[in-house]
C-alpha cells in the first residue's frame, strides 16, 4: 500500500499523547502516552473501570477524546487521511463481539467486502480466517446459534479476514471455554509472527503472561509505566500465580542482572551501569533485544529441593523458607535468597515429603525460558 | 347456539359467496392500509430511534400515547377531514373502501413507529461500532441495521396489521358497513349479532381467529428460525 506513509524502524505504529476522556463531567481517561511497536503485541492489563476499552476504542476512534492525539503511522487519526488509514487498516474486535444474524460464511464476506468490493479472494480468504481460529466447519452455521467461545473466535476470524496491520482485542479470552482460549491465543500468535500489530486489553494474566511482548498495567484511566509491579496488583485475582522480580533493582526491591552473554544488550539498556551492581541474585533469562524493566516467573515453574542440586535448568538459588501460606489447594513457599523474596508454588504432600517449616533451607531452580521479560 | 356454529361451519366449508367476499374485502383493506403506514412508519421509525435531536423523548412518549388511540377517536378525526364540508370533502372518500384505508392507516401509524423505533433501539450498540471499525458508510450501515432488526420491523408491521383487521369503529365511522363495498368482517360482525343472525356472525368470528392465528403463527416461525 504505497499510498500511506511507512512509519520507519522503530518508530511507533500508534502513538497516544496527552489523551484524556471525559463521560459527562467524570475523567476516565488521562494517558499521558503509549506506544505501540510494530511486530509487537501490546497488552493492557487492568480491573473493571480502569479505562482499557475505553482507551481502545477511542484509539480506533469509536469515542472521540475531550483532549489530546491519536497517532497511527505517524498520522493523527483526527485527519481526513489518518481516519481513512484508521478504517482500511485497523480493526477492533468487542469483547462481547456482535455477529450478525446470518451464518458465519456471510459475517466475514459482507466485512471482507465492505473493506475491498472488488476482491476476487473472498472465499478462499473466509476458509484461511476460519482455519486460523480452527473453526473450519462451522462456515454455513448460523452465528446466532454459536457458544461464547466460537463467537469470540468467529468475531477475531471475521476480523482477520480484511488482513488489519494493526488489531485491536478487547477481552479476548474473557469468560470463555479453555479450548478457545487456546485457539485464539494460537491464531494471535500467528498472524503477529505473520506481521500484524497487536493491541489487547485482558484481565486475563495468564494470557498477558503467554501472548505479550510488552504489558502495560491501567488503572484509574492511567497507564502505569513503572512496570516493576505488572502483575502485583492482580495475583490475588488470577488463577495461575506468578513472582515477579524488577531488573536493575532499587531500596527494597529485588535486584536481577542478566548475566547470560546472549543478554548482555538488555541489561545495559534497562539497567544503566550503577544499577548492574544492584544486590540480589542474578537470574538468567532467554536471549531478548530490547529494554526490559520486570522478569516475571510463574510460581509453577519454580522447582524447590532440601539438597543443593545439578539440572540443565539455567537458574539455581539457595535461601530460607520465610512463609508458607495456603494458596488454592496447593501452598505458596515464600523463600529469601539474598534478600530477595522468590515464591513457589507446590502441593502440601510436597512440603511433608521435604519437611519444609518456616526457616528450613531450600535450593531452588527454574529455567531461562520460564522468565517472561517486559 | 350448537346449531348455530353447525351452520357456521357449514357457511365457511360451503365457500358462502358473501362471507368470502366480505373476509377478502376486510383482508384487502387491511394490508393496504398496512402497506401504505409502513412506508412511512418505518422510515419515521427508523429516524427517531438513529438520530439525536430535541425533543427525542417526548416525541417517543406521544407516539406510545398514540398506540392506544381509540378507533372511534380515530374515526372522527378522519371523517371531519373527508366529510363533504372537511377539508377534503371535494374528493368525496367518506363511505368508500378508500376512506377506510386511509383510517387504518392513521390507527397503525403510531404502533408500527413505535414498534419500529423499539427494536432498532434494542439493537447492541457493538452492531454500530462493528460496522464502523470495519469502515461502512452511512448508507451501508443504515441498511446493515436494518437487516439486522428485520424481524422486529416485520413484526412491527404484524402488529399494525393485526390491529386494523380487528377493528371495527374506523370501517363503521368511515366505511359506512355498505353491502359488498365497503362491508368489512367486523362492521358484518356487528350487525349479523345485532340481527340474531348468528351463524353468519360466527363464521366471520372464527375466519378473523384463524387470521389472527395463522398471522402468529408465521411471526414466531420466523423469530424462531431466526434465533434458533
Amino acid at each position: 500500500m504505497p499510498e500511506y506513509p511507512r512509519s520507519t524502524d522503530g518508530a511507533p505504529l500508534v502513538e497516544v499523547e496527552k489523551l484524556t476522556f471525559a463521560y459527562d463531567s467524570a475523567r476516565v481517561l488521562d494517558v499521558d502516552r503509549l506506544e505501540v511497536h510494530r511486530g509487537d503485541i501490546t497488552v493492557l492489563t487492568g480491573h473493571n473501570g480502569s479505562g482499557k476499552t475505553t482507551l481502545l476504542k477511542v484509539i480506533n476512534g469509536l469515542l472521540q477524546p475531550s483532549g489530546g492525539v491519536v497517532r497511527l503511522w505517524g498520522e493523527s487519526i483526527a485527519t481526513g487521511r489518518g481516519r481513512r488509514m484508521l478504517r482500511s487498516r485497523s480493526v477492533l474486535v468487542h469483547q462481547k463481539p456482535y455477529l450478525f444474524h446470518e451464518s458465519v460464511a456471510s459475517n466475514i464476506r459482507y466485512v471482507a467486502k465492505l473493506r475491498e468490493p472488488n476482491a476476487r479472494d473472498i472465499e478462499a480468504r473466509i476458509e484461511e480466517a476460519l482455519a486460523v481460529v480452527r473453526l473450519e466447519d462451522v462456515a454455513h452455521r448460523r452465528a446466532s446459534g454459536l457458544s461464547g467461545g466460537e463467537k469470540q473466535r468467529i468475531a477475531i476470524a471475521r476480523a482477520l479476514a480484511v488482513r488489519p496491520d494493526l488489531l485491536l482485542l478487547d477481552e479476548p479470552t474473557s469468560n470463555i471455554d479453555p479450548e478457545s482460549i487456546r485457539a485464539i491465543e494460537r491464531a494471535l500468535r500467528e498472524v503477529n509472527r505473520a506481521g500484524t500489530t497487536i493491541l489487547m486489553t485482558t484481565h486475563n494474566l495468564a494470557t498477558a503472561y503467554r501472548l505479550a511482548t510488552r504489558v502495560y498495567p491501567m488503572t484509574a484511566g492511567h497507564i502505569e509505566h513503572d512496570r516493576n509491579n505488572v502483575f502485583r496488583g492482580h495475583i490475588e485475582n488470577t488463577d495461575e500465580y506468578f513472582t515477579y522480580f524488577r531488573i536493575g533493582g532499587g531500596s527494597g526491591s529485588a535486584g536481577a542482572g542478566p548475566t547470560s552473554a546472549a543478554t548482555a544488550a538488555a541489561a545495559s539498556a534497562a539497567a544503566g551501569p550503577e544499577k548492574v551492581q544492584a544486590t540480589g541474585p542474578v537470574i538468567r533469562v532467554p536471549a531478548q533485544d530490547r529494554d526490559t524493566v520486570a522478569a516475571v516467573i510463574p510460581m509453577d515453574d519454580i522447582i524447590l529441593s532440601r539438597e543443593p542440586f545439578e539440572s540443565s535448568a539455567q537458574n539455581h538459588f539457595s535461601g530460607r523458607v520465610t512463609a508458607i501460606e495456603p494458596y488454592q489447594q496447593g501452598r505458596r513457599i515464600d523463600v529469601d535468597c539474598d534478600g530477595v523474596i522468590m515464591s513457589a508454588l507446590i502441593t502440601p504432600y510436597a512440603i511433608e515429603q521435604l519437611g519444609l517449616g518456616a526457616g528450613s533451607e531450600v535450593h531452588l531452580a527454574f529455567k531461562a525460558s520460564a522468565v517472561r521479560l517486559y | 347456539m350448537g346449531t348455530a356454529l353447525a351452520e357456521a361451519g357449514a357457511l365457511i366449508v360451503s365457500g358462502d359467496r358473501e362471507l368470502f367476499a366480505i373476509a377478502f374485502n376486510s383482508v384487502r383493506f387491511s394490508v393496504l392500509s398496512t402497506m401504505i403506514t409502513s412506508m412511512l412508519a418505518i422510515p419515521l421509525g427508523t429516524v427517531i430511534a438513529l438520530r439525536e435531536f430535541p425533543g427525542k423523548r417526548m416525541t417517543v412518549a406521544v407516539f406510545n400515547t398514540l398506540m392506544a388511540m381509540p378507533t372511534v377517536v380515530v374515526g372522527l378525526l378522519v371523517y371531519s377531514f373527508l366529510s363533504r364540508s372537511g377539508p377534503l370533502g371535494q374528493w368525496g372518500l367518506l363511505f368508500t373502501p378508500a376512506a377506510i384505508i386511509v383510517g387504518q392507516a392513521v390507527l397503525a401509524f403510531p404502533i408500527v413507529t413505535s414498534l419500529v423505533y423499539g427494536g432498532l433501539s434494542r439493537l447492541d450498540e457493538e452492531l454500530t461500532e462493528t460496522l464502523v471499525t470495519f469502515g461502512a458508510s452511512n448508507l451501508q450501515m443504515l441498511l446493515k441495521i436494518l437487516s439486522e432488526a428485520r424481524i422486529a420491523i416485520l413484526s412491527a408491521v404484524l402488529s399494525g396489521f393485526g390491529r386494523v383487521i380487528g377493528e371495527v369503529g374506523v370501517s363503521m365511522m368511515l366505511g359506512g358497513n355498505i353491502r359488498w363495498y365497503t362491508r368489512t368482517m367486523t362492521t358484518a360482525l356487528a350487525l349479523e349479532t345485532q340481527k340474531g343472525a348468528f351463524a353468519l356472525a360466527l363464521a366471520l368470528g372464527i375466519i378473523l381467529i384463524i387470521i389472527a392465528f395463522a398471522v402468529n403463527a408465521a411471526l414466531s416461525w420466523m423469530v424462531r428460525r431466526e434465533y434458533a
